[in-house]
């Protein structure tokens, strides 16, 4: 759907992508990661045709961004980091204005898809900042386009705000949508994301699904919380474990690190279970994106 | 295009830019045969006390020609400056403001929307032209006597319209190349009156665009002399649409 090789772009001296390659497949919602100024919106900007290269090549829905006569040529649907609307016109007018073949039945139906039906001919001047990307995001579907851009659509919204328009992007995906979406809530990206991309410095860091990606980096320690506190003699009881590296207690909790990483845990918990203590639960440790993040920028 | 057209109405109406610019041309039109009855006169007599009738007339030379040359000539002054900085907005804040980068990906042209907004801000000016100017003619008729030919002063009023096409077109070609609303404004108006000052200077009028503005003030219509100045007019237009087209084309949109 998106297929990215090697591109560079300069802002006078200031060079924003040093190389970037990145692909997205059919139907998956791929999150596009990375700090302030790492080169997503760059990057997103140039994948909706509104901003140029110089080296690389980027197809987009099986056309060449390079060869198209104008932007619109690519029919994607795109959501710009600030959507700019006219304030004067009413939800109902600019879906209007900005349908290929204007058609008010269509432009009913996408507006009752973004919760916008009761504001459909209300000024937007008058919209929340909620209201105006749940807007944007039906004016990026109004022409049905099989491929969504969104520049951060989420990053300025309140959690509720943040919740609804990710659910609208679950939606577009059983819509038989393509999305990528960039974003810096991590925590964003890892609800919705198939598959993510990481960008630091206008260079990419990794593509990977995210689930191979957190399963990679799946830390082996667990967490056992006990009804009492943990006595010494049951740490020096687990610690003769084969595959255990590490036990240590604190008051009734007891961490285990593990040897290896794709040890299963049917072992450990027999160990712990054949301990004289009565266990309250147990949680494996995970690295979430946001470790990841720091982690990889680093 | 028709929806193009039908956004540059309503941003008119629904911004106040329609109404400044009907209000502004209907003063002009009203304004001036009653300063040549009544304001002028009547500050020439508190000036000058013991001046006769006859002799204020001769002073003041009060016709319908003085006064429709006089509101054509109000028309460019003023209503050049009132027209400019009302309509150099139309492309530059668009640019700046982002809001091309919606209608753009979602397959508006470069050409319609350039198209929409001269053919619709133009076809507006030229209205008002004409219906200002007609009031001007029938109310200075009526204030002094009718000696004019309405065919000349619809003539008069077809030139300044495909001036302010001229005009129109230099606020979309700053406005792109610039972008930025007051310089846009202020280049335009340069422009306006270099190219009317040159022109008399150089008595070269029939070259330029200011040409139209020459004839139509002192509404004498010569024919040579207009069918150039027409064309390097509408020559100058098309460039500059052109130019203007080029720049959209090649500008990178949703910059911050």
């Amino acid at each position: 759907m998106i297929e990215i090789k090697n591109l560079h772009k300069h802002f006078g001296q200031f060079h924003a992508l040093k190389g970037i390659s990145l692909n997205v497949k059919e139907n998956e919602i791929y999150g596009f990661i990375g700090h302030n100024g790492a080169g997503k919106s760059t990057t997103m900007n140039i994948l909706a045709g509104l901003s140029h290269f110089e080296e690389g090549s980027c197809v987009i829905v099986g056309q060449d961004v390079t060869k198209l006569d104008k932007p619109g040529d690519l029919n994607i649907g795109f959501l710009p980091e600030n959507p700019q609307f006219y304030p004067w016109m009413t939800a109902m007018e600019y879906l209007m204005y900005c349908s290929k073949h204007p058609n008010r039945s269509k432009a009913k139906e996408v507006i009752e898809w973004a919760g916008l039906k009761q504001h459909a001919n209300r000024k937007i001047k008058g919209f929340s900042r909620g209201m105006k990307q749940r807007l944007g995001l039906a004016v990026a579907l109004i022409n049905d386009p099989k491929l969504i851009i969104l520049d951060e659509p989420s990053s300025a919204l309140d959690p509720e705000g943040r919740s609804e328009v990710l659910r609208l992007m679950i939606e577009l995906k059983s819509m038989g949508k393509t999305i990528i979406f960039s974003s810096h809530i991590l925590s964003d990206i890892e609800r919705i994301c198939d598959r993510i991309g990481m960008i630091a410095n206008g260079e990419m860091i990794f593509e990977k699904s995210l689930t191979s990606l957190l399963h990679e980096n799946v830390k082996p320690i667990y967490d056992f919380e006990f009804k009492n506190a943990v006595s010494d003699s049951l740490v020096e009881q687990i610690r003769g474990h084969k595959d255990i590296l590490k036990a240590d207690a604190n008051e009734n909790m007891l961490t285990v690190q593990l040897i290896q990483n794709e040890l299963s845990p049917k072992p450990i918990l027999e160990a712990v279970l054949s301990l004289d203590a009565e266990i309250m639960g147990f949680s494996l440790r995970k690295n979430n994106l946001e470790s990841l993040f720091v982690k990889e920028v680093n | 295009m028709f929806k193009e057209i039908k956004k540059e109405w309503l941003f008119a109406s629904r911004s106040g830019r329609l109404f400044i610019l009907i209000m502004s041309f209907l003063f002009l039109a009203v304004l001036t045969p009653i300063m040549l009855k009544v304001l002028i006169p009547e500050i020439f007599r508190m000036q000058f006390p013991n001046l006769s009738a006859e002799d204020l007339d001769l002073m003041i030379n009060a016709s319908q020609l003085t006064a429709v040359g006089g509101f054509l000539s109000d028309l460019f002054e003023l209503g050049m400056i009132i027209v400019v900085f009302t309509l150099c907005s139309v492309m530059s804040q668009e640019i700046r403001d982002n809001t091309l980068v919606f209608p753009i990906v979602s397959g508006n042209k470069f050409v319609h929307i350039i198209a929409a907004k001269i053919t619709f801000f133009g076809a507006v000016l030229s209205a008002l032209t004409v219906l200002a100017i007609l009031i001007c003619y029938g109310y200075s008729g009526i204030l002094f006597e009718f000696e004019i030919l309405i065919q000349d002063v619809l003539m008069a009023g077809l030139m300044q319209s495909v001036y302010f096409l001229f005009v129109i077109a230099n606020l979309l070609m700053w406005g792109a190349i610039l972008k930025r609303t007051l310089p846009t404004g202020f280049i335009t108006l340069v422009i306006a009156y270099l190219t009317q000052a040159v022109g008399g200077l150089f008595d070269i009028h029939a070259y330029l665009p200011s040409g139209l503005i020459d004839f139509s003030t002192k509404l004498q219509f010569e024919f040579a002399g207009i069918a150039s100045s027409l064309a390097v007019t509408v020559g100058l237009i098309v460039v500059m649409l052109i130019i203007t087209q080029l720049t959209m084309k090649k500008m990178e949109y949703n910059i911050r």
